[in-house]
């Protein structure tokens, strides 16, 4: 079977429960949904109500209690470059400059030196911070 | 000695970003003069009250700074004396620093990975926690008597004594460094497909920087102070050493000699630190204030 036929991501049967004190809190309660390949999927629930904990799950930073999420027919085990995540709060690295920071992921993929400095200036110049890009991330702001 | 109080890191100049006008420029430079003044003011003050406490008690067993003066040159550059100790400063100067060097940056050579991992790996904080604990409140003092067995008599001994008392600041300033980066950080580099030891050398290590330079600066202040203890483990020379022969001799005026020695020694290698770490961490918002 071709990749483009099955779901792209598959959620089966996630539950997430958090130690909180001596209690336990239910965050996910046996959650199924699958996605298709380039489908735009919203989650909405009120505050609280475990969006991102199952955002979190799919991206591989919480394990979850109870069953598991494929992406490509692949369990997810760990964080990946298969999967993005935007942070709610910016998470840049303070120590790296503008243009570090967004050659970080593709430096990450191993591409030529000269690639990644040809990404990072696109993504500069697409946000207009050309003049802000040899600067500490910490102080661009 | 008075030129390095300059270097307090008072105001930097990235921190104000418009052109500095005349009126401010001056104003900076009575602030720095204030700053040198006060500075060097309040030891030359100590000073005065010794060399007074001193006169007026009219004490043997303490010298004056005048004496201590006296033998700073003779220990310097010889011709008043001309004992043992006469000119033979930079000999002794040259042999703590190695020592001293050595057990620091041996500390830093191991507590600074160390620490990374266990900040970073539950189970090697699990594992070894308890143990760091344990073993830390333990005065190095006490180790000298194994630190002599094992290393027998000599350089060795002294290093393993200074590596000792400066391993713990290192290793626990980096493991509270790592603890408190922002997860947020970890999180983001995993998902951009870092790990392993990729992940400790673009991300963990230097986002733990500012915590581990404050590692290193009380690191190398517990450095300078066990030098005695490590130079009673019988070296011929060495800062520690003299202080000891002076303490025999019942020179006193040689034993504070050596104590300002030390003094300046770890003033200057604090500095040397600070100015690195000023560099290195000019992103930290903490080190540019």
């Amino acid at each position: 079977m071709r990749s483009a036929e099955r779901p792209h991501v598959v959620i089966r049967g996630v539950s997430k429960r958090f130690q909180v004190g001596d209690g336990e809190v239910e965050a996910l309660a046996r959650i199924d949904a699958t996605i298709e390949r380039g489908a735009f999927v919203c989650l909405i629930g009120a505050s609280g109500c475990g969006k991102s904990t199952l955002l979190r799950v799919v991206a591989g930073f919480e394990e979850p209690t109870a069953g598991e999420v494929l992406v490509e027919g692949k369990p997810v085990t760990a964080p990946g470059s298969d999967r993005g995540m935007v942070f709610q709060d910016y998470a840049l690295f303070p120590w790296m400059t503008v243009r570090q920071n967004i050659g970080f992921g593709p430096r990450q993929r191993q591409l030529p030196r000269k690639e990644v400095e040809d990404i990072a200036d696109e993504f500069v110049k697409l946000v207009g911070l050309e003049r802000a890009a040899i600067r500490a991330s910490s102080r661009a702001a | 000695m008075s030129e390095q109080v300059t270097a307090l890191p008072e105001a930097t100049p990235q921190s104000v970003p418009e052109a500095p006008s005349a009126a401010r420029r001056r104003r900076r430079l009575a602030e720095k003069v204030r700053a040198v003044a006060l500075g060097v003011g309040f030891p030359l003050v100590l000073i005065l009250l010794w060399d007074r406490a001193v006169a007026i008690t009219g004490t043997r067993l303490v010298p004056s700074p005048r004496e201590v003066a006296v033998m700073m040159y003779d220990f310097s550059f010889g011709g008043v004396y001309d004992d043992a100790f006469s000119a033979t400063i930079l000999t002794h100067i040259w042999k703590s620093m190695t020592r001293v060097y050595g057990g620091f940056f041996l500390a830093a050579l191991i507590g600074i990975p160390l620490g990374l991992m266990i900040g970073r790996i539950r189970l090697l904080r699990q594992l070894l926690d308890p143990t760091i604990n344990l073993l830390r409140p333990i005065p190095v003092t006490a180790w000298l008597p194994l630190s002599m067995i094992f290393f027998g008599l000599g350089p060795n001994a002294a290093i393993f004594l200074v590596f000792l008392g400066a391993f713990y600041p290192i290793l626990l300033n980096t493991i509270f460094g790592v603890r408190s980066v922002d997860v947020r950080l970890f999180e983001a580099a995993a998902m951009l497909g870092c790990s392993g030891s990729a992940m400790f050398r673009q991300i963990v290590f230097p986002a733990s920087l500012p915590s581990i330079f404050n590692g290193l600066r009380i690191a190398q202040g517990f450095a300078w102070i066990l030098i005695v203890v490590g130079e009673m483990t019988g070296v011929p020379t060495g800062l520690g050493s003299v202080i000891m022969d002076g303490r025999t001799l019942s020179r006193t005026d040689l034993v504070v000699t050596g104590m300002i020695i030390i003094g300046v020694c770890g003033f200057v290698t604090d500095r040397i630190i600070v100015v690195i770490s000023n560099r290195v961490l000019q992103w930290s918002p903490q080190h540019h204030a």
